[in-house]
């Protein structure tokens, strides 16, 4: 009897996203497309009304955070589970967990901008999370210097979202763009002058600076 | 002090000194601790923006696939309701009107119809010809990206290599970053014609509808274009 082909698209277990997550470009196009679809599917329940471009900031914020964990192997796989941190397996699935971190980006971004607000393995808010940080009277920190490249990649990573819009757009132009500055300027006709121009990136560099250890201090706080 | 020590740590990053101002940068770097922690910490900044602009640049190419598939899902959806609706009114509608003498090409003039006087053989002349009837170079028109661009370096690239999938992608970044509604205009005309040149026409024809609805720079010349585009 001839074999039949199935035309089915091959689908993954969430233990087979995260594991091949980084490695495999389309198992990442496969879980952004099934969390893009979930999303859409079920957003009216939880946050009623919102535009389209704003869905999509949401989605892709969220996926963002789980590359993050995954990058840094907060999130991982163990004997063919998906745990967190302390090895804790997830008890929910991924695209419920990523549901809960969308909405608790929803929530910071409605707020001021300072209060950052940490998200455990099950997407949930960090116990006491989502106050302002008073970073100076932290007892018994850990300096930034001394901190694991782990820990310095997730607040770095998590705080290039939380900085301006327009502070993103410089220092991409700078730095991953690399252009020079008078094709900045063009881009910017705001700035009159080369050095306000370099002025402003500078500051951007300080707020980044300023929320990266804002995002890295909450996090030793309620590791 | 601080503007010095970052424009210094930015020539080193962007590759931008001499050999000899390298070296007095790395020898300095081992004894200036200040130096070394602003240059480590704007170091992680760069290579944590790459990462990023990457995921993000895979991610709107994603989202595209999707909203194009759902678009084609539709069109699937209005044909078949086209083609039950047609059966319908066939099946309903009695013969009145067959055999009239008062046949179509009788009411309307010939030259008020438009598209009468080209014709196609194949899909490569429709692309061929829409681009050669509305008058576009081969090369395509730059002058949009590099002066209102933000990633005006990668696109340039992209478009010589001739990887269109990822020059779509970036010139849809460099569109969500656009700040005037010119900017956008520019950077979705060069759009239009990098989805033209890759064959991708029904993507290109909502473009080119949108920019003659809005009566703009490009009205004119999105409309000459519809024209010569075949028929949906």
């Amino acid at each position: 009897m001839a074999k039949t082909l199935s035309f089915k698209p091959r689908t993954f277990s969430d233990a087979e996203v995260v594991a091949g997550f980084l490695d495999d470009t389309s198992i990442q196009e496969y879980f952004y497309k099934k969390w893009s679809q979930y999303f859409m599917d079920n957003y009216r329940a939880i946050f009623f009304q919102m535009s389209e471009e704003s869905c999509r900031e949401l989605i892709q914020e969220s996926f963002i955070v789980l590359w993050t964990k995954i990058s840094i192997k907060m999130v991982r796989v163990v004997d063919g589970q998906v745990v967190g941190k302390n090895d804790k397996p997830f008890t929910a699935s991924l695209t419920t967990y990523l549901m809960n971190v969308a909405k608790l980006k929803k929530k910071e971004n409605l707020r001021s901008g300072q209060d950052i607000i940490l998200i455990d393995d099950l997407g949930l808010p960090e116990k006491g999370s989502g106050q302002l940080i008073d970073i100076l009277n932290l007892p018994g920190s850990l300096p930034w210097e001394d901190a694991g490249p782990d820990y310095q990649y997730e607040a770095m990573m998590q705080a290039i979202g939380m900085i301006s819009e327009r502070c993103q757009q410089i220092l991409t132009a700078f730095y991953f763009q690399e252009m020079k500055l008078d094709a900045i300027l063009s881009q910017f006709p705001s700035f009159q002058s080369k050095d306000a121009l370099k002025t402003a990136k500078n500051k951007c560099i300080n707020r980044l600076r300023t929320t990266t250890m804002d995002c890295y201090q909450s996090m030793l706080r309620f590791a | 002090m601080e503007e010095i020590m970052i424009n210094r740590i930015d020539s080193y990053l962007l590759d931008r000194m001499t050999a000899a101002e390298r070296k007095r940068f790395e020898d300095d770097l081992k004894t200036d601790e200040a130096l070394n922690r602003q240059y480590r910490f704007m170091k992680m900044m760069k290579q944590t923006l790459k990462e990023r602009n990457d995921l993000q640049c895979n991610m709107n190419k994603w989202d595209r696939e999707m909203q194009s598939a759902a678009r084609h899902n539709r069109k699937w959806l209005w044909i078949g309701s086209a083609v039950a609706a047609a059966l319908v009114a066939v099946a309903i509608v009695p013969p009145f009107f067959m055999g009239s003498s008062n046949s179509p090409e009788d009411m309307v003039a010939k030259s008020t119809v438009r598209g009468d006087d080209i014709c196609f053989d194949s899909p490569q002349d429709h692309a061929n010809a829409s681009s050669s009837a509305a008058g576009l170079d081969d090369a395509f028109d730059m002058t949009y990206v590099t002066t209102t661009c933000s990633n005006a370096k990668a696109i340039k690239q992209s478009l010589e290599e001739g990887d269109y999938n990822t020059t779509l992608c970036q010139l849809d970044v460099a569109i969500r970053a656009s700040k005037t509604q010119g900017e956008r205009d520019s950077l979705t005309w060069v759009k239009v014609e990098v989805l033209l040149e890759n064959g991708q026409v029904d993507q290109a024809r909502p473009l080119l509808q949108h920019f003659v609805a809005q009566k703009g720079v490009f009205a004119q010349s999105a409309d000459s274009l519809l024209n010569n585009l075949p028929k949906e």
